[in-house]
């Protein structure tokens, strides 16, 4: 499993969703019904799950799951 | 010259709640919101609104009244009266003083506290630590809020969270320590996040200004509160010599199902905990909503007399606050 594939099982299991729907263009808000309380639920069970802190410059330019996915796996990398 | 000092404990607890329960569809207008809006954000259906004649003074009395009454204690036998309240908009006199009064413990020492949306857990802490040495032996402890003289029925980050209430609990000595010592603290750089934009004097010196209504950064106080208060609460379990899994009901701040939701977790508590959610009907009550929401707890049966609480006072300051009970 890439590091890709486990961010995207940490999402779509958090979500309760199919990970096939967290696509790079995927808007969450409009796509993945998250409004901006869920969208600081996520990023918080992100932060837990791998360790890292997203700032809430940082979360606010999220606008898709690309960006989503784009933003942790640099933290993680970093 | 020793005083004698007591296990404290929780004696009685009592409950006010306006009898005008507003629903959604009034607050959601002057916002612009909608029912469906305010509860998937809150979980908020109704709130109390208290009415002209339904004073801080009075709605405290008759919590601290029916408190009294479910402790079995005659007034008099009351040695200090604490007052919680982030909405008193006069400075003096002191609501304690009148209210200890009011209730007929005459000669009882009197003192309102100011700690936001914490003030219950802090005033609680400053209670039980009275009797624990000996300053008091029986103390009254009233959260009292009439949010609607300090919140702005426009703005969309208050205007549908917040309602009027008292809740009140008699502290006293028992065989046995019936509340915990209290894990407590503040973060000062997020003092702005829950706050009045400027003081009452601006208003003195220009009465055009409108007056200091409450704002909020909800974004930033959930995110603070999902991430800060589940250590502080693991903190008070530790201190009180248990585990979370020795916690029966869960007692946080009627702040936002949302955030009470994500502490269940959080913490660790148990699947069956019994998790107070009386902010549907209720609305946040800031100091005031957790005694209410034990009130409910205890009137309804979906709890009892000895079970352990673990309560979580969190809010304006930003301050927070934390303890282990045993319900009176």
């Amino acid at each position: 499993m890439t590091r890709a594939d486990e961010v995207r099982a940490a999402v779509a299991g958090h979500l309760g969703i199919e990970p096939e729907r967290l696509t790079e263009q995927a808007s969450l808000s409009q796509d993945l019904g998250l409004d901006s309380l869920a969208g600081i639920e996520l990023a918080t069970a992100l932060e837990d799950r791998f360790s890292l802190r997203i700032t809430d410059d940082e979360l606010a330019a999220v606008k898709t799951y690309g960006d989503l996915q784009r933003l942790v796996l640099r933290k993680v990398a970093a | 010259m020793a005083a004698r000092a007591h296990h404290p404990a929780l004696l009685g607890v009592g409950g006010y709640r306006p009898p005008r329960s507003v629903g959604n569809a009034e607050v959601a207008g002057p916002i612009g919101s909608s029912d469906e809006w305010i509860v998937s954000r809150s979980g908020i259906s109704r709130r109390g609104y208290a009415g002209p004649g339904e004073t801080l003074l009075d709605m405290a009395a008759a919590a601290a009244g029916k408190a009294l009454g479910e402790a079995g204690l005659p007034p008099d036998e009351v040695s200090l009266v604490l007052v919680t309240t982030m909405s008193n908009l006069r400075q003096a006199p002191p609501l304690a003083a009148e209210l200890a009064f009011r209730i007929g413990a005459t000669d009882a020492g009197a003192l309102d506290t100011g700690a936001g949306c914490a003030g219950f857990c802090y005033t609680l802490a400053v209670a039980a630590d009275a009797v624990r040495s000996g300053s008091a032996e029986h103390v009254v402890v009233v959260g009292v809020e009439r949010m609607t003289d300090i919140v702005d029925p426009t703005d969309r980050g208050t205007a549908f969270l917040f309602g009027d209430g008292a809740g009140a609990v008699v502290v006293g000595p028992a065989a046995e320590a019936g509340v915990g010592p209290v894990r407590w603290g503040s973060d000062g750089s997020r003092a702005a996040a829950i706050a009045q934009p400027y003081s009452w004097a601006a208003v003195r010196d220009d009465p055009s200004t409108p007056a200091p209504t409450l704002r909020m950064s909800g974004q930033e106080v959930f995110r603070w509160a999902v991430t800060a208060l589940a250590p502080v609460a693991a903190d008070a379990i530790r201190l009180a010599g248990l585990t979370p899994a020795d916690i029966d009901v869960f007692v946080p701040h009627q702040a936002n199902m949302r955030i009470t939701d994500w502490l269940v977790g959080g913490i660790g508590l148990r699947p069956d905990v019994v998790v107070a959610r009386d902010i549907a009907t209720t609305g946040n009550t800031s100091s005031a909503s957790i005694p209410l929401a034990i009130d409910r707890l205890l009137a309804s049966g979906q709890a009892r007399g000895g079970q352990r609480a673990l309560l979580l006072g969190f809010g304006s300051g930003l301050l927070y606050a934390a303890q282990v009970v045993r319900l009176p």
